[in-house]
């Protein structure tokens, strides 16, 4: 059926489809922006809103599909092209210049100036005072940018970004630096410019915001369009429901058997009134020897931040770190690592593996103590153990000299879990163990961690497939926006009950805030967990 | 699919000349320079080149260490002025030549620790730190042999090592030993020793080593207090072989000489793999480089270009690389 | 209480981290005065001083430029070096006259600045590596020129109206003092009134932002290195002009100088900040250490000491401040 202008629509991106090399980034997927609405863009990692974001404003170049703006099709292959059609972005870095003033910052690249070609800065200041004063902020447009807060920057940056030709504004993620009055006037500048005519793509992962600011919601998962609402007809539950809900993996999902040694197990690593400024409160933590505990949550909800503090990687937050029942403070993740702590990284690339080092080197990395006597390493010990290793976690690789980048995904990760392992390890956080790996390594992966525990292994399991949490943990422990919301066990563990957990905890949150406008640790009822 | 091989070919031929760059220049002009050159090809030129070497070996070798970890040593030069100050006015003044030496690699040592101090723990960039370190330390050698040349007089195995000859070994010079030392301990290093693991791995990703446990700051340390005891060692050896002590000139830009070789060699300037032959072909490189212009009669000077040149053409290579 | 002691304390630090070098100087200037007197305080000396700094102020106004940009220009001082070697060169060995020899030797300034631009800019090669290798070739090149001696000049009529612009005074004042802080004026026009110059803030501060706000990097990149270079070029003229011999010794200090200078007048080294007027006190606190230094006895080589130690407490500060 021929598909009516829609009345106002201010972007149309139709069928849109983007591969890198084999991974299918967004599939058939097709978004549509009236002029005068908030769209909201939710989806959690992986689910293709950047690359689309980055598609329309011309950072990627798509494989296929078309892009309209007011109707007139476009094909954008640079930024800079994007925002002369009219597409503005205001980043999460703010892609603002720190060391000049505010009003240099709104005009650069186009300042006023006098007749003799020189910059009018009386003019331009003044100029800038105007504008932010439209948006009812007041304030000295000579000082440096850096010396506001962030929330004020990122005015600025929504100043500049519709003082030219603005008929769409992106904001991606303009929420998680500001507290909950900030969020407020950020609320009221979107409102203003969307009584203005401009349309704007709102994307964020903070549901209660998604209800209050936007009009509309498009869901975005691995790479396919959920479907698009009101937020009127959506709630808290359906909404968490669509952004992960996955109808096959809750059928097939069979929950883990329960372990009855673990009652009597004893407390190895314990985390009590845990909070970091803006990013954890007051979270309280114990995991057992043997036991798997498994932390699920959205993007934003502090996983990663908690596994940093356990493996003494941030000394910044509030609370207290107990190993085996003594307390403990790790300066460096060297302390944390000689009592038996270790920490597989979500970020592969960037931490977790020595690209252009080889195989070997990058299992006995941080455990070479072990192979070196007066600073001389043991090659013969060394390269039995890496053997060893390769061979038990089956990586598939020529020899323990080969560059590692030169692995795939799945065998790369294995050699990074190889390295905590050859080492006298008591207890390991895995972190986004399977992204990006094919099938067959996630299973021998999630088989390997199973009997690391069995084996007396206390394990952290970081995921955001909520399928493997269910098939592989004793506990799952469930936090919203750096919150505890609860703690699932035995037959509770259920997919249902994890997204129900989230919505709850995006409840409370919500709860709160209307009450007394400031997210605190009073949200967490829960003390023990 | 399990390994990815994109562009295998090419990849192997750029990869080829990148990490033998350094010999095949050194062939290259060992040709050149055997057919227009007289008299080139006799065993005599080559004890000549390997004489010549030696004390750049020892600023290259320790620079090798330095840029694999990340960081860059500018103060080699300087820190060889110093070692040959202090050691030569000990000796002048009477003291046994071995206290001396020892003495003067104990400054090296403090030079080294103050060099990554600077880099590891006040956190300014290596190079500008290593600007200020150049200077500070070349004045330092200055004003303590207040600029004056000096002859030293050299006997007994400092003369052994640094003069004479092997007659039996078709008249080797024996400073070839201490040079071959270096290059071997260097190598050792690099291969055997955790130190050399900890210093690829903190060249090749800060932040991963440090979440491995490595001291990235205690690494950097190292490579510096390591860089300037070669660079002690060097001076020293200069001294020696020359008989006389300059403070003025001893050492003057080994530091860049030292980095035509080592990046022309192969190694990364934005940290990584050592690659240790490979800067062992750069030092000689760099001293047929000067032999080239030699033997065809151009300034001295003209040398320099061409090294600079080295220099530029090696890391406008490492920098178009794709990693 | 409390709120107030940090309130007051913050303010000081500001004051002291913007005036900072204001004071310095005249510090310095009272010591020197209690030290040396009227020996100091002479109108002889002062002019002196005045007019050997001159040149190289010129030549820092651009290194600093540079090092607002983000970049660094440790060949200044060579490039400055050359141009006075290639005028003696031209006017002693090539017989060209003054005129054709300044003509010559200004062409070297844009000459080393696209080769610097490009190497930087096209080839990748991080700045300070670059220059210091650029350096180090106009070194060699300078030293080449008469086989590692100086090139002295035979006086003339031409020759003297040329030395005017190094040697003369106006108004009581040094001649090139003057153009020095004519310069410095136009210059800080042109940093703080031009697109162009904003640019070069915009990239030093951050590069990326910069160039998702549509400045081109590139362009602004080689544009900062030619302006470098050109200002160079000029000190050059000046310095051959004072001293009428091309003299191609001291090689390795110069860049190192300039950088102490832009770090003393308050440039940051992180770039994208500094105020282009802070060159007249960075180079009036250089002028007077070496001022001050000769005045007590001390060698060239306890200037190269000195000078790099407060450069070294220079940079630490900073660091402190940020």
């Amino acid at each position: 059926m021929e598909k009516k202008n829609n009345q106002g629509c201010i972007l149309e991106a139709t069928h849109i489809r983007k591969t890198f090399s084999q991974v299918v980034a967004l599939n058939d997927v097709s978004f549509e922006l009236r002029a005068g609405e908030v769209m909201a863009l939710m989806g959690e990692n992986g689910a293709g809103k950047s690359t689309l974001v980055k598609i329309i404003t011309g950072l990627y170049t798509k494989d296929s599909g078309t892009i309209r703006l007011d109707g007139k099709e476009i094909n954008p292959k640079t930024v800079l092209e994007s925002q002369k059609c009219g597409i503005q972005t205001v980043f999460q870095e703010l892609n603002l210049s720190p060391f000049l003033s505010v009003a240099e910052n709104l005009f650069l690249g186009h300042e006023i100036k006098d007749r003799y070609g020189r910059i009018d800065w009386k003019k331009t200041n003044e100029r800038a005072r105007e504008m932010l004063g439209e948006m009812s902020i007041d304030i000295d447009v000579t000082t440096p940018l850096k010396n506001l807060t962030a929330a004020l920057q990122q005015m600025v940056a929504i100043a500049r970004a519709v003082s030219v030709n603005a008929k769409v504004l992106i904001l991606d993620e303009p929420s998680s630096s500001l507290d909950a009055d900030e969020v407020e006037v950020l609320f009221r500048e979107v409102r203003r410019l969307k009584a203005k005519g401009l349309g704007i793509i709102y994307i964020t992962h903070r549901m209660n915001e998604v209800f209050e600011i936007s009009d509309r919601i498009t869901i975005l998962r691995n790479g396919e369009l959920v479907g698009v609402f009101d937020s009127e007809e959506l709630d808290m539950g359906r909404l968490v429901k669509n952004m992960i809900g996955n109808e096959m993996g809750r059928a097939t999902v069979v929950r883990k058997k329960e372990n009855p040694a673990l009652k009597d197990a004893p407390v190895l690593y314990e985390l009590k009134n845990v909070s970091k400024k803006n990013r954890l409160y007051n979270v309280n933590l114990s995991i057992k020897r043997g036991e798997i505990v498994g932390l699920a949550g959205l993007l934003g909800s502090g996983r990663t931040e908690l596994a940093k503090i356990i493996f003494g990687d941030d000394q910044d937050f509030t609370g207290e770190l107990y190993m085996s029942g003594e307390k403990i403070k790790l300066t460096s993740p060297n302390q944390a690592i000689r009592r038996g702590v270790a920490y597989c990284t979500e970020e592969r690339r960037s931490e977790g593996i020595f690209a252009l080092m080889g195989v070997g080197d990058n299992v006995i990395m941080p455990s070479i103590d072990n192979y070196a006597k007066l600073g001389v390493i043991n090659d013969k010990k060394k390269n039995r153990v890496i053997d060893e290793f390769i061979q038990k976690l089956a990586i598939k690789t020529p020899s323990g000299k080969v560059q590692i980048n030169k692995l795939s995904g799945g065998n790369q990760q294995k050699a990074l879990v190889a390295r905590w392992l050859c080492m006298d390890t008591k207890f390991i956080i895995f972190d986004e163990p399977t992204r990006g790996i094919d099938v067959g390594a996630k299973s021998e992966i999630e088989k390997l961690i199973q009997e690391l525990a069995a084996a007396g292994l206390s394990v952290l399991y970081i995921s955001s497939e909520f399928e493997e949490l269910i098939r592989g943990c004793d506990r799952v422990v469930v936090l919203y926006e750096g919150h505890v919301v609860d703690s699932l066990t035995g037959e509770d563990i259920s997919y249902d009950n994890i997204l129900g957990k989230i919505a709850e905890g995006a409840k409370r949150l919500h709860a709160a805030k209307e009450r007394d406008g400031v997210s605190s640790g009073e949200l967490n009822a829960r003390q023990e967990v | 699919m399990e390994m990815t091989k994109p562009f295998r070919r090419n990849l192997s031929f750029r990869s080829f000349f990148i990490n033998n760059a350094a010999l095949l220049m050194c062939v290259l002009l060992v040709i050149y320079n055997g057919i227009f050159s007289n008299n080139f090809m006799r065993i005599n030129t080559l004890w000549n080149l390997l004489s010549q070497t030696a004390a750049l070996m020892f600023a290259a070798m320790g620079q090798t260490l330095v840029i694999s970890s990340g960081c860059t040593d500018l103060s080699i030069g300087s820190t060889m002025a110093i070692a040959s100050s202090v050691c030569g006015t000990l000796m002048r003044a009477g003291w046994n030549a071995g206290i001396a030496i020892l003495v003067s690699l104990i400054i090296c040592v403090i030079i080294g620790l103050l060099n990554g101090t600077l880099v590891a723990h006040l956190h300014i960039q290596p190079m500008v730190a290593m600007l200020v370190s150049r200077m500070v330390w070349r004045a330092v050698a200055n004003i303590y042999t207040k600029g004056i040349t000096q002859s030293i007089e050299t006997d007994g195995i400092v003369k052994l090592i640094a003069q004479t000859r092997i007659v039996s070994l078709a008249r080797m010079p024996v400073i070839v030993i201490p040079m071959l030392l270096v290059v071997l301990i260097t190598v050792f290093i690099v291969k055997k020793m955790k130190l050399g693991r900890k210093i690829e791995a903190v060249g090749n990703n800060q932040r991963t080593a440090y979440l491995c446990g490595v001291s990235v700051a205690g690494t950097i340390l190292t490579v510096y207090v390591l860089s300037a005891c070669f660079a002690g060692v060097g001076g020293m050896l200069e001294m020696f072989r020359s008989s006389s002590m300059d403070s003025n000139t001893v050492g003057i830009d080994f530091e860049m000489f030292a980095i035509a070789a080592a990046t022309i060699g192969g190694t990364n300037m934005r940290g990584g793999k050592a690659r240790i032959m490979g800067s062992v072909f750069g030092a000689l490189l760099m001293t047929l480089i000067t032999m080239t212009v030699n033997y065809a009669n151009i300034t001295y000077e003209m040398a320099n270009v061409f090294k600079a040149a080295v220099i530029v053409f090696a890391i406008a290579l490492q920098s178009s690389e794709k990693s | 209480m409390t709120e107030q002691k940090t309130f007051g304390n913050a303010k000081l630090r500001k004051f002291l981290s913007d005036k900072g070098t204001i004071l310095v100087l005249i510090a310095m200037v009272v010591v020197s005065t209690i030290l040396y007197g009227n020996t100091f305080l002479s109108w002889s000396n002062i002019s002196n001083v005045l007019r050997q700094i001159s040149w190289y102020g010129m030549a820092a106004i651009g290194v600093n430029l540079c090092i607002i940009s983000g970049g660094r220009d440790v060949s200044a001082g060579n490039c400055a070096m050359l141009t006075g070697m290639v005028f003696a060169y031209c006017y002693s060995m090539l017989n060209l006259g003054v005129v054709l020899s300044v003509v010559i030797s200004l062409l070297v300034g844009p000459v080393v600045g696209l080769l610097n631009g490009f190497i930087i800019a096209k080839l990748n090669v991080r700045a300070m590596i670059a220059t210091l290798s650029t350096g180090w070739v106009f070194c060699a090149i300078g030293l080449m020129m008469n086989n590692n001696w100086t090139i002295s000049m035979k006086s003339s009529p031409a020759l003297e109206k040329f030395y005017w612009i190094s040697r003369s005074n106006i108004l009581g004042v040094p001649t090139p003092f003057l153009i020095f802080l004519a310069l410095v004026f136009f210059f800080w026009i042109f940093a703080t009134r031009t697109s162009m110059g904003r640019a070069i803030y915009a990239v030093g501060g951050d590069p990326e932002s910069a160039a998702m706000m549509g400045i081109n990097v590139v362009k602004t990149k080689m544009i900062v290195h030619l302006i470098c270079s050109c200002l160079a070029c000029v000190a050059g003229i000046f310095l051959v002009a004072r001293t009428s011999i091309g003299d191609p010794a001291s090689c390795s200090q110069w860049g190192f100088t300039l950088m102490s200078t832009v770090v003393i007048g308050g440039t940051r080294m992180r770039g994208g900040s500094g105020d282009i007027r802070g060159i007249i006190v960075g180079v009036l606190i250089y002028g007077m250490i070496a001022n001050i230094l000769s005045m007590a006895g001390l060698s060239i080589y306890w200037q190269n000491l000195i000078t790099g130690l407060v450069l070294l407490v220079a940079i630490l500060t900073q660091k402190r401040q940020s």
